[in-house]
Order: structure tokens, then sequence, then C-alpha cells
């Protein structure tokens, strides 16, 4: 299997790097993202397990690391910090008998969970895009519920380090959803990471939890959320306003204001700060400035080695605050999420996973040593890590030692504690296969002026199959390829509801990028295959494009581009399936599925229901059951 | 330990309430599967039910939550060797376990302790989640995303009551009856049929749109995490009318005759939607019933039919890949053709 050994990689000749999603936003001014940063970071440090954690898109990388360092430093330093990776088995999370040290004593010895080791401190979830289900599972609950499983205390908060590239990549919905901060730290440069100085700001002298949110402000913040697609969650609505109220007690506030209320909702949906120019920018300054509250006596403000405070605040807005009507203060809030060009369906892709489809549940027959499904033998090692040997087995590879043991332990003096000598050699896993699911991958040609019946037949053959899919546990994804481009239609998908939604008012017609849709199909099978899933690729076309990969109606050129794919994708062995739509068949599909080690199909009328039942028998005799 | 959310302070939701309260009433219902959004309190829901549920009877430090009138065969607490004494019963909150997503065979139905196995050489059962929800509630998050294996013995436990494990040279039984409560997201994968007919009662839940619903979700979970215990207690008299409530509903279920009216109503509905089998048409009469005591009357009516047969039957329907409408319209549908024509007899 060509997984992650890199060659193959992605099929992008112009060289474009695969980079994260779009962020929505313009170019984000960065030391004021650094800023933001670590206002986030403090943010987190004040309010640890109420705020469950922080979401964090970056790469690993030096910024990264700056950063950890920096929240690692306003960290009490008893407090706990436990960096994981995202494999962790979940006997690591939750603590359980330590095999190897329980044989050694001769009584039970208990590995201490990294759960309940993290109690009241930060865990560091490194990695965090490939969180097993299972795992993810547990986090969730503990973040929850503040205990583990078997009633340990375990209250801390997630520092998940998301480096998830692929737009199908991110944390898992269940986790995403409960992190109350989110953080992108690739738009800052090394240079701005290492500005300021590493001191430790001091705690908040107010506790935030006495801050008071006013009505309307908590009305406002609310409602400019309430239709945002990534807040529909009622969670983001409650860590706004924890967030805001801890915004307002670092100012040393006894109120929260609407400036407190703006920075919030940039650190809870992770939007970038606003340039300069823009009015909203001056959100944290001016929130600095309001921080002499009139009933408060304090003389001055907290000491301004926070990075807030890196122009000078303009104090002349502060007074016009406290009058401001609900309304305003709506329009306000949305204005800073619409900055920038920056409408709120951006906020899907801003949410990071909260939208995502879940890669929770996807149990990649990648993982070869499943814990479940039909058990193929026996292994000297436990895979995965956290899997119980076989007591039968282990005996029977124990027993012919067995005198030798006895007579070499007598000789050392040692006092017979068991009746059974077994040493951690002994020990023999059973082997589980789980059957690999199949997802197939319809790239269909929606060019010309067929293209509306024939996606109609795509569409109603997907519904087909998907009507039975969940028998088999088989996924369905949907590629179109009119005008310039190829568009993925329906993201892989086992259900039905999903693909009803996405298929509605397909757009046709055009010229045919060919080259596109099969590059995308391509792309679409290698990120199958790397979840451990079977790609099966079903190419709907007359195999004669018109649209080369640069975009130019060259005709030459587009055939060369298919060609090329099409030799790549046979040296990467995906199953594919070509059917050929065109009224006449000619070479042209033949020649592309042969290129393609494709089995060729044509079906001139390519109607729903023998689409389907030819796919379907594609899918029955797929590998892996 | 902080006490946990309390049921009665949930904002809104109260298809769900009910169907929790009901199938709280009557375990035969057969569990309550709620698909919605994330963040609509599925969880805190459930979790809270079990503060509010009326305390079981089971000996200290039995891991099965035996009956003490009616202890497991292998129980090692309630069934002592001769001449060993047993424990005194005490009273224990009605388990609510969750069932973490990706558990292994193992975790969820038990099996050999290896702690024993390996200090001691004894062959000693270690119970897993199964034994610890019985006679409670097991609460599967993700219940969509849930393993095909472990789905498969899930139904098999459900439906029989008993759990039976084979493996590792042990052959053990023990009684696993619980309600089995699962929560999902439609959009991330569906439910297979068979599952989906097994849970009694079915809803769609979506988060509140209205901004001071919103709000109050807001302000009632900040007064709860900033003091739990008078949060709870400020709670408590209405967690505590909700228990009253149950109680008296389970007593009131025993003795409730079924009027045919309703049997019949409730028939013709099933016949009308097409409903595969009797479960459907069963599950609509008790979750009927359920409605019933639950409001403190002493049987059932048409209207009680009307009100939980979408709950009831929306999950049942054939699937139907062609039909744009949604089940819940389909059952809305017939439910008025039917009332329709039961007002036209009376």
């Amino acid at each position: 299997m060509p997984d992650g050994s890199g060659p193959p990689g992605r099929f992008r000749p112009d060289g474009e790097t695969g980079g994260l999603p779009p962020g929505g936003a313009g170019p984000a001014s960065a030391p004021a993202a650094w800023a933001d940063a670590l206002l986030a970071a403090r943010v987190l440090s004040v309010g640890g397990p109420s705020l469950a954690g922080i979401h964090v898109r970056a790469r690993c990388g030096p910024v990264l690391d700056a950063w950890l360092e920096r929240l690692r430093r306003m960290q009490p330093p008893e407090a706990a910090w436990r960096r994981l990776a995202s494999t962790v088995p979940p006997a690591g999370l939750t603590g359980g008998l330590d095999l190897t040290e329980t044989l050694a004593r001769g009584r039970p010895v208990r590995a201490r969970g990294a759960l309940a080791a993290c109690d009241g401190g930060l865990l560091v979830l490194a990695m965090a895009e490939r969180t097993e289900a299972t795992a993810s599972g547990i986090l969730a609950a503990t973040l929850d519920t503040g205990r583990t499983d078997d009633d340990r205390p375990a209250r801390f908060a997630l520092v998940a380090l998301d480096e998830g590239a692929e737009a199908d990549e991110g944390l898992p919905p269940a986790l995403a959803d409960r992190l109350s901060l989110r953080l992108t730290l690739d738009a800052i440069s090394l240079s701005d990471a290492m500005r300021g100085e590493l001191e430790v700001p001091p705690a908040p002298r107010r506790d935030w939890h006495t801050v008071a949110l006013p009505d309307e402000l908590l009305n406002a913040l609310v409602a400019a959320t309430a239709d945002a697609p990534a807040a529909r969650s009622p969670r983001r609505a409650l860590a706004l306003s924890r967030v805001t109220r801890i915004l307002a007690a670092l100012d040393d506030a006894s109120e929260a204001t609407p400036l407190h209320a703006a920075t919030a909702l940039r650190l809870v949906f992770g939007l970038p700060p606003e340039t300069a120019s823009s009015e909203p920018e001056t959100a944290q300054d001016t929130a600095e400035a309001d921080a002499d509250p009139p009933p408060d006596t304090q003389p001055d403000a907290p000491p301004p080695d926070t990075p807030l405070q890196d122009s000078p605040p303009p104090e002349t807005e502060s007074g016009d605050e406290r009058q401001m009507s609900p309304e305003d203060l709506q329009d306000m809030l949305v204005a800073v999420m619409t900055g920038h060009g920056l409408d709120r369906s951006a906020l899907d892709a801003l949410g990071g996973g909260v939208t995502q489809r879940g890669t929770a549940g996807k149990s990649g027959a990648e993982r070869k040593g499943a814990t479940r499904g039909r058990a193929i033998g026996i292994g000297t090692r436990p895979v995965p890590a956290e899997a119980r040997p076989n007591v039968t087995a282990t005996l029977r590879a124990a027993a012919p030692w067995q005198r030798l043991r006895r007579a070499a332990r007598d000789a050392a003096g040692r006092p017979a504690t068991t009746p059974i000598l077994i040493t951690p050699s002994d020990f023999r896993y059973l082997r589980h296969r789980h059957r690999t699911e199949t997802t197939a991958v319809f790239a269909v040609d929606a060019s010309g002026s067929t293209a509306i019946d024939r996606l109609g037949e795509a569409k109603g053959a997907i519904e087909l199959l998907l009507a039975d899919c969940y028998v088999r546990r088989d996924q369905i994804a949907l590629i179109a390829f009119r005008g310039r481009d190829a568009e993925v239609l329906l993201e892989p998908t086992r259900s039905l509801v999903r693909a009803k939604r996405n298929l509605t008012g397909l757009p046709g017609g055009g010229p045919t990028p060919l080259a596109h849709g099969l590059q995308r199909a391509l792309d679409l099978g290698l990120q199958i295959r790397r979840k451990g899933q079977s790609p099966l690729l079903v190419l709907f076309t007359d195999g004669r494009g018109n649209i080369a990969l640069d975009g130019s109606a060259d005709r030459a050129a587009a055939r060369a581009d298919v060609e090329r794919l099409a030799r790549q994708g046979a040296a990467l062995g995906l199953k594919s399936l070509v059917i050929d739509i065109a009224r006449r068949p000619r070479d042209d599909a033949r020649s592309l599925a042969q290129t393609l080690g494709a089995d060729y199909r044509p079906l001139p009328r390519a109607d729903a229901a023998s689409v389907s039942r030819l796919v379907s028998g594609y899918l029955k005799e797929a590998p892996g059951s | 330990m902080s006490p946990p959310f309390p049921f009665s302070a949930i904002v809104g939701q109260d298809e769900m309430k009910t169907a929790l309260l009901m199938s709280a009433a009557d375990p035969t219902l057969g569990g309550v599967l709620v698909f919605g959004d994330r963040g609509t309190g599925k969880s805190t829901a459930v979790r809270a039910l079990a503060a509010l549920l009326p305390e079981i009877s089971a000996r200290t430090g039995c891991a099965f939550n035996c009956d003490p009138a009616r202890p497991t065969d292998i129980c090692p607490v309630c069934r002592p060797g001769a001449g060993k004494r047993r424990p005194r019963a005490a009273k224990r909150p009605t388990p609510v376990v969750d069932l973490p997503l990706g558990a292994t065979e193992d975790r969820v139905c038990g099996t050999l302790d290896l702690e024993k196995a390996l200090t001691t050489g004894e062959k000693a059962f270690e119970p897993g989640l199964l034994a610890r929800a019985h006679r409670g509630f097991l609460y599967i998050d993700e219940v969509n995303l849930l393993e095909d294996h472990l789905v498969d013995l899930l139904l098999d436990v459900a439906a029989s009551g008993v759990n039976v494990v084979e493996r590792e040279g042990l052959s053990v039984r023990h009684p696993a009856r619980f309600v089995l409560v699962g929560s999902g997201n439609p959009e991330e994968g569906e439910l297979r049929p068979q599952l989906l007919d097994r849970f009694g009662l079915s809803l769609d839940i979506a988060s509140p749109r209205e901004v001071a619903q919103r709000v109050e979700v807001v302000r009632r979970r900040e007064a709860y995490e900033r003091d739990p215990q008078a949060f709870a207690a400020a709670w408590a008299k209405e967690d505590a009318r909700v228990t009253a409530q149950l109680r008296k509903a389970a007593k009131a279920l025993a003795a409730m005759e079924t009027p045919t009216e309703v049997l019949e109503m409730a028939a013709t509905l099933c016949l009308r939607l097409g409903v595969d089998g009797l479960r459907g048409e069963l599950t609509l009469v008790r979750a009927t019933r359920a409605r019933a005591a639950l409001a403190g009357r002493s049987a059932p009516t048409p209207d009680d039919v009307v009100s939980v047969a979408p709950m009831a039957l929306r999950h049942r329907l054939r699937r139907d890949p062609l039909d744009e409408a949604g089940s819940t319209a389909r059952v809305a549908r017939a439910i008025d053709e039917v009332s329709f024509a039961v007002a036209g007899h009376a």
C-alpha cells in the first residue's frame, strides 16, 4: 500500500500546495494574530476546565512550540501538564491493569490513567485529528463529567493540536463541539511569535465568576450567533458567555462590555483578528481602556505586560459604549463576524470540525489489528497496544517452559509465589480482522446537453444504493465535472438524508473538464484509502474531454492530461469502473478504461436501476470482506 | 461530587423529556432513540434522569445489580459459598451506564478477570457494562456510529434480557435487562433498520431556535456551574415532583385497563402506515398507557394515541428512497386520517 509513503501524493501538477482549507479571511495581520493567540492562552489559563479546552489548528513547528511554551508558563508550577499522542490506547487514558508489573510482583498493579493524572491541569493532545472514536468518546465524557470511568476526579482543559491538512481531516466533532476556544496559528510567522517578552502576565485579581454579563449583552451575543451554522450548538453560546466574562476579569472590570464580547467572538469562533484599518480592530485595546469601571476604586489598570496593548487605546470610544441599544450591540457583533467579507457561512470552515463529517466511527481496516471482528489467528504482539492477551493461548505458550522455569526459580532462591510461571514473552494475542468498508466514488460528466438526465440517473442510482448500503456499511461519494472544474457534490457518506439534501438542484452544462474530474476522483480515492477503506471509482463519461488541467480549452492537452492521470491511477491500483455513456460508444472511453486498468461497460442509457445494480455487484465483491 | 444538572431545569425539549419519563415509568417500552444536533442536551437529560429515578435495592458490593430477592447464579456476592454470610441489601441509585463508542466486546460483555487469572490462577468472570446496566439504563451516544458487531450483540441482549459470554474458557450467563437510550446525529450515518426497530420511541430534536430560549439555556447552565449544589437545591422540589410522578405512574400502570377504542385506533394507525410486525402496535399501546399514567389518568384516551404515535412509529416505516417527505410527515398524515375516522364514529 502506498499510503503514507509520500510519492504518489496529491495530483497537483501545477505545484500548488495542499495547505489548510480556506480560512475565509483575508490576510490577517500577524502581530495581531499572535496577540490573539496569547490572549487565548491567557483566557484558557484562567478559565481552565470550565472552558473544556482549546482547539488549535496548526502545523507542528516552532510557532506552535512557542505558543505552547507561553501557555505552559502561564500555568501554576504545580498544575499537571501532560502531552499525549492521540493514538493513546483507551487503557492509557483510563488506566488499567499493568500486566508486566502485575506478573513481576505477583499482585495486581494498576496503571494510573492519563486522565486522572491530568486532574487540575492541562492535557495536550497531539495529532488530535487522528483521535480514534473510542478515545474521543472517553475524552468527551470526561470533559462533561469531570470524572473518569472509575470515578476518579479528572477535571482538566484539553489542548487539542489539530494538524489536519486535508479538508476531511479534523478533530472529531464530539470533541470540537465541546472545546470553547479555537485558534489558528498558521498565519503567524516565527519572528512574530518570538516577539514580546516571555514574562508571565499576572493572574487576574478578580474572579471571573463574579463578573456580571449584562442581559442585553448576552441577548445580543446569542442573537448575533443564533443563525450561524457553526453556532447551532448551544455550547457555543455558553462558551461566548464564559469567555466574555473571563476577558472582563482580565481587565479587572466588574461588568463585561461589548468590546469584551467582540473579542470573545473572535476567540470562540477562531476568527482572525481584523487588520489595523478596520474599526473593530481596536476591540481588545479599547477593552483595556475600558478597564476603569466607575464603581471600582482600583487606581490603574493591570500591568500592561500583556500583548493586548500594542497600540495606544483610542480613549474616545469608551464613553459611548454604555448607551448602546441592543440593536446596536447586535449590529456591532455581527460586524465583527462579517468583518473582511467573512460571511457567517465561513464560520463553518472556521468552526474547524464542528460541521465536519465525523472521522469518528470509521474503523479503518488500516488498523489491521482490530480488537473486534473475526478472529484470524494468534500473534505474539499486542495489536493494537491495548489488546488483552488470550489466556488459553498464553497458557499454552507457557506450559512447555514450566519445569525449566521452576528449576531456574529455585536455583535463584526466589519464593514460589505463583502456581504457573508466566513471563511477558508468553503473551499471545488473538488477531482480528474487521471487514473493510468500501466507498464508491461516482465521477459524473455533467457537461453538455444531456447532463441533466445523466446527473438525474446518477443521483437516482446513488439513492438506491444508499437505501440498502447501511446493510453492508458502504459509502458513496459524488463528483461532478463541468465547465472548468470538478466539484465534490457529496462527500463520502452513508446517510441517505445527507445525500438527498446535497443532491437537490445539481447544475449541468458547459464544456468537459474530464481531466479535472479524474484528478478529483483519484484524490478522493487516495483519501479514502488512507482511511483504511477500499475505494471504488465509477466514472460516467464518454471519454472525450476538452478542457486541460490548466483550464485551457485545448483538446490535445486535455487528452494528454487525462492519459497521464489514468496511468497514475493504474499505478496506484485503485479499483475502477468506466461507464461509457456516449450514444454511440467510440474508442475514447474504452482506451481510458484500458489505461486506467478499469472495467469498461458501455451503457448508453445509464438508468438509475441498472447502474445501481451494476455498482452494487462491484461493492459486494469488494476486497476485505 | 457535584450533583448532575437537574432534569427539570433543562430548557424546552419537552418531547425528549416526556419520552424519557415514559420509558422510565415503563421499562418494557423498549428505550428511546434521540436524533438531533450536537449540544442539545441529550446526554445532560439522560444523566439528569438518573438522579431522579427511584433507587433500587441491591447487596453491597454486588457487581451485577442483582435483585436481592432473585440473585444471579454466578454472583459471588449474592450467592457466596456455603457458610458465608451475604452482605446486607442497600439502596443504590438506578444505574445509568455510558457505553463509549468503540468499546471492545470484552468491555461490554465482561470477560475473564485477568487480574485474578494472573495473580491467583483463579478463573473468575469480570462483569462488563451490560452487567452494570442491569435494572437501569444503557446510554449510547452516537449510536449510529457504533460498530456492527456490537450493535448485533446489544440487540441480542436487549431482546433476551440475558447476557451470554462464551469466551476464553468461560461460560457465563447473567441477566441484563436495561432501557436502551441512544442518541446521534443522522447526518453522520444512519442506523440499520433492525436496530431502529428495537427502540421503542424515537425523536428528532433540534437546538432551540428562539433567542430567548437559547439565552435561558446559557443562564441556567452558568448558574449551575457557579454553584451546582445551590442550583440543584433550587430545582430539587421540581425534581422531587417528577420522581413522585414517576413512582405513581409505575404503580398506576400495573392496574391500568386499555379501552378497546384505543386499541382499535392503534391497530388502524399501524395498518394505515404499513408498519412491519406487531412491535409497533404493542409499543404504541404501551406508550399510550405510559403517557396516561404520567398524566395521572386512570386510562388512556385517543388523544394519548395521537400524541405518542409520532415517536412510537416514525422509525418503523418502510424506507422509501423516493419519498421526499420525512416519515414524521407520513405519520402525521395517517394520524389526521385515523383520528378523523374515530371522531366520525363517536
